[in-house]
C-alpha cells in the first residue's frame, strides 16, 4: 500500500470540501451551487466515517464465538457509523428542499444564474413604483 | 412523574404527523391544533425535573478511569429548561391562535411546521448530546425555511433559498465541529466531554480541540443569525407571516441559547473562547442596530432588532461572570417575548395597509389606538424603559459589565439601547404619528381580537417580569452557578 | 475647509435618504457606528495600552476620511448572494486562523 487508508480518506475528505465551497460560492449556476453543498456534506461524513475506521478491525457486531476482549480490541468504533446514518438523511432532505425551490424560481423567471435569482431585490421593488 | 420529559419533544412531533395527516379537514386540524398547543405548555409544569435516558440505558461506570459514560441520549430537565419550553409553549399557544383566527381554511402542513420546530428546539435545549443537538438543529433549520416559504409575502421563495445555501454552508461546518470533537474524545455526549477534560485528559489542549471550538462557533453564528449571517437572518424574520416570525425569533433564541451553554460548558477553559464570543456579539449588535436604523421596511427593522439583541445574550454570556450570564440569560427570555409582541403588533398594522413601506404609512393612531399603544410599551420594553423588563435584564448586563472590570462594555450596551429606542420611536412616529398620507388607504378592516388578547397577555408577561424579575432570575442564576 | 461645509457634504453624500425622518436615522446610525467603533478602541487597552492609542489613531484617521460610513456599510450588507456567501467564508477563514493560531496566546 502506497498510502495508509485512513489518511488517503482524510485527504479525500479535505478535497471533497474544497472542491464543493469553491463550487458554492464561486460558480453562477444555482444547480452547480448545490452540487458544491452536496460535496460539501459528503466531505464531512467521509470524515466521520474515517475516525471509525481502525486497520485490519472487523465490523463491529458480537457473535456468540467471540471472545470479548478480543473483540473490543479488533472491532471498528461503531459510534460515528450510525452518526453518519443520520448525518446522510439530513443533508439528502435539504438537498431536496433547495432543488424544490429552484425548480420554482426556475418557473418564475426563467433562468438558473444565482446573481439574477438572488440579488438584492429591494432595490428593483422600488424601482417598479 | 419524569415519563413526561421525552413527551415534550415526542407529542409536538406526533401532533404535527396526525395534523398533517388530516390537513384536508380544515375546522378538524384547526380544534385539534389548538388543543394541541393548549397541552404543549401543561407538560413542563406538570412533568418532575430530572434526567432521561433513552432505551433506559443507564450510564456506564469505566472500570479504568472511574468516570461515568452516558451510553444512551439524555434529556436533562431542570427548571431552567421547564422555564424556557414553558415560554416557548405559550408563544406557540397564541400563534397557533392567531393563525387559526385570521384564516378561513387552516393548512395542514403550516401547523406541522409549526408543531415541529416547538419539537425541535424543545429537544435542543433538553438535550445533553451534542450530536442529536444538531439533528434538531438541522430540522429546525429546515422548518424556519418552510415558515417563510409558506408564507404570502411576495419574495419567499427567493429569501427561503438564500438563508437555505448560507446555511448549508454553516451546519456542514458544524458537523465538522462535532466530528473532531468525536474524533478527541470518543462520545458526543457533553457532560462525558466535560468529565474528560476535567480529568485531565490530554488532548484537551490539543490544537484539534482549538478547530473543533473555531467550526463550532461557526455554526452557532449561523444559528443566531449574528455576523455574517445577519443579512440572511433578518430576511427570514421579514419573509415571515407576522405570527410565523415571532415564533421563527424564539426557535432562534433558543436554538442559540442551548448551542451556546453546550460550548460554554466544552470550552471555557479556553480563554479565546470568550473573547470571540464578545466580539461577534458586539459586532452583531453594532452592525444590525445601525442597519435597522437606515431601513424603509418596518418588517426589517424590527428584524434586524430582534438580530442585534441576540448579541446581548452573547455579551452576558462572554464577560463570564455569574452575574453577567445570568443577565443573559433573562435577557433571552425576556427577548423571546417582546419581539414576539412587536412582531405580531406591527405585523397586524402590515396585513391591515397591505405595505410595509415605513414612508407610506402614517396616521394610524387614530384607526388603531389599541394596538398602537400595546406595540409602544413593547417598544419600550425591548429599548430597557423601565419597569419593564428589558430594562431589568439590561440593568443588570451593564452592572455585570462594570463589576468584571469592562466599563466599555456597559457604553456600548448603553448606546445601543438608546439607538434601539430611537429606532423605534422612529417607526412609531412614523406609523402612527404623522400625518396620514394621501395615497393611504385603510380599509377600515379591524384588527382580530386574537391579536389584541395575544398583545395584551405578551405585555403582561412583560410587565410582570419586570416587576417581579425574580421569578427568572433565581431560576437562571441556579442553573449558572451549575454551570461554572 | 470648513466644518459645516464638511457637514453638508456629508449629508448631501447620503444618497437615498430623501426624507427628514430617514436622514435622522441615518445621522444616529452613523454617531452609533463612530462612537461604538471607538469604544472598541478602547476595549483594546485590556491587552496593551499601546496598542490600544495606535488603534484609535489609526480608527480616527479611518473614520475622518471616509465620512459618511453608513452608506458604504448599508452596501456592504446587501441582500444578493454573491455577497453574503463572500463574507461568510471571509468569516470563516478568519475564525479559523485566529483561533487556531492565536488561540495559545490569549
Amino acid at each position: 500500500m502506497i498510502m495508509d487508508l485512513q489518511l488517503a480518506s482524510l485527504l479525500t475528505c479535505g478535497f471533497l470540501m474544497i472542491i464543493g465551497m469553491f463550487a458554492a460560492i464561486f460558480i453562477d449556476n444555482v444547480i452547480k451551487k448545490v452540487i458544491g453543498i452536496a460535496f460539501i456534506e459528503e466531505g464531512v461524513n467521509l470524515f466521520i466515517v474515517t475516525i471509525g475506521y481502525k486497520a485490519g478491525g472487523v465490523v463491529p457486531i458480537i457473535l456468540p464465538e467471540m471472545d470479548p476482549s478480543w473483540f473490543a480490541s479488533n472491532a471498528a468504533y461503531p459510534l460515528p457509523f450510525g452518526l453518519v446514518l443520520t448525518s446522510i438523511v439530513i443533508g439528502a432532505s435539504t438537498l431536496a428542499i433547495m432543488l424544490a425551490l429552484i425548480m420554482i424560481l426556475y418557473k418564475k423567471y426563467g433562468t438558473l444564474s444565482a446573481k439574477e435569482l438572488l440579488k438584492d431585490r429591494s432595490k428593483e421593488a422600488v424601482a417598479d413604483e | 412523574m419524569n415519563e413526561l420529559i421525552p413527551l415534550m419533544v415526542i407529542f409536538p412531533i406526533a401532533a404535527a404527523l396526525l395534523i398533517n395527516l388530516f390537513g384536508f379537514k380544515s375546522t378538524f386540524v384547526k380544534y385539534i391544533s389548538i388543543i394541541v398547543a393548549f397541552i404543549i405548555p401543561i407538560i413542563p409544569l406538570a412533568s418532575n425535573f430530572g434526567l432521561h435516558y433513552f432505551g433506559g440505558h443507564a450510564p456506564l461506570e469505566s472500570s479504568l478511569s472511574g468516570i461515568l459514560y452516558h451510553t444512551a441520549i439524555t434529556y436533562s430537565f431542570t427548571a431552567f429548561e421547564q422555564l424556557f419550553i414553558f415560554i416557548l409553549g405559550i408563544l406557540g399557544f397564541f400563534v397557533v391562535l392567531i393563525y387559526v383566527n385570521s384564516y378561513k381554511k387552516a393548512s395542514g402542513p403550516y401547523l406541522f411546521l409549526l408543531f415541529m420546530g416547538i419539537a425541535a428546539v424543545s429537544a435542543l435545549i433538553l438535550s445533553d448530546d451534542i450530536f442529536h443537538m444538531f439533528v434538531f438543529f438541522e430540522i429546525a433549520a429546515i422548518v424556519q425555511v418552510g415558515i417563510v416559504a409558506a408564507s404570502t409575502i411576495k419574495d419567499r421563495y427567493e429569501i427561503a433559498l438564500k438563508y437555505m445555501i448560507v446555511g448549508s454552508i454553516g451546519s456542514p461546518i458544524i458537523l465538522l465541529g462535532i466530528a473532531f470533537l468525536l474524533a478527541i474524545f470518543g462520545n458526543v455526549n457533553i457532560t462525558d466531554i466535560v468529565n474528560m477534560i476535567n480529568a485531565g485528559f490530554p488532548a484537551a489542549s490539543s490544537p484539534v480541540f482549538f478547530a473543533s471550538l473555531a467550526l463550532i462557533f461557526f455554526g452557532w453564528l449561523y444559528t443566531a443569525g449574528l455576523p455574517p449571517f445577519h443579512t440572511a437572518k433578518s430576511g427570514i424574520y421579514s419573509g415571515a407571516e407576522p405570527q410565523g416570525a415571532a415564533l421563527l425569533q424564539a426557535f432562534s433564541v433558543i436554538t442559540m441559547v442551548s448551542i451556546l451553554i453546550a460550548m460554554v460548558r466544552i470550552f471555557s477553559g479556553l480563554e479565546i473562547f470568550n473573547v470571540i464570543l464578545v466580539a461577534f456579539s458586539l459586532l452583531a449588535m453594532i452592525l444590525s442596530i445601525t442597519m435597522a436604523l437606515v431601513q424603509t421596511d418596518f418588517k426589517r427593522m424590527i428584524a434586524f432588532l430582534a438580530v442585534g439583541e441576540l448579541g446581548f445574550i452573547g455579551l452576558g454570556m462572554g464577560i463570564g461572570t455569574e452575574l453577567s450570564m445570568t443577565a443573559g440569560l433573562f435577557q433571552a427570555v425576556n427577548e423571546m417575548v417582546i419581539t414576539a409582541l412587536l412582531f405580531i403588533g406591527f405585523g397586524a398594522i402590515a396585513v391591515v395597509c397591505k405595505t410595509t413601506d415605513i414612508n407610506k404609512l402614517g396616521g394610524l393612531i387614530s384607526d388603531y389606538p389599541k394596538t398602537a399603544i400595546m406595540v409602544l410599551i413593547g417598544g419600550f420594553a425591548m429599548a430597557g424603559v423601565p419597569p419593564l423588563n428589558g430594562f431589568q435584564s439590561k440593568l443588570m448586563l451593564v452592572q455585570s459589565a462594570l463589576n468584571a472590570g469592562y466599563p466599555e462594555f456597559a457604553i456600548i450596551i448603553v448606546l445601543i439601547s438608546i439607538a434601539t429606542f430611537v429606532v423605534f420611536v422612529k417607526v412609531f412616529y412614523l406609523m402612527f404619528l404623522k400625518t396620514k398620507p394621501k395615497a393611504l388607504e385603510v380599509s377600515g378592516e379591524k384588527i382580530p381580537k386574537s391579536t389584541i388578547i395575544t398583545l395584551a397577555v405578551f405585555l403582561i408577561i412583560c410587565i410582570t417580569l419586570g416587576l417581579f424579575p425574580s421569578i427568572a432570575t433565581d431560576t437562571i442564576s441556579g442553573f449558572v452557578g451549575g454551570l461554572l | 475647509m470648513r466644518l459645516y461645509d464638511k457637514l453638508i457634504n456629508i449629508i448631501e453624500g447620503m444618497k437615498g435618504s430623501t426624507t427628514n425622518d430617514s436622514i435622522s436615522g441615518d445621522l444616529v446610525a452613523e454617531l452609533t457606528l463612530i462612537s461604538t467603533l471607538l469604544m472598541l478602541g478602547i476595549v483594546v487597552r485590556h491587552v496593551s495600552i499601546f496598542l490600544s492609542i495606535v488603534i484609535l489613531l489609526g480608527l480616527l484617521l479611518i473614520l475622518i476620511t471616509n465620512l459618511p460610513l453608513m452608506p458604504k456599510l448599508k452596501k456592504e450588507q446587501e441582500d444578493s448572494l454573491g455577497q453574503m456567501l463572500y463574507y461568510v467564508l471571509v468569516t470563516l477563514g478568519v475564525l479559523f486562523a485566529a483561533v487556531y493560531w492565536g488561540g495559545n496566546f490569549v
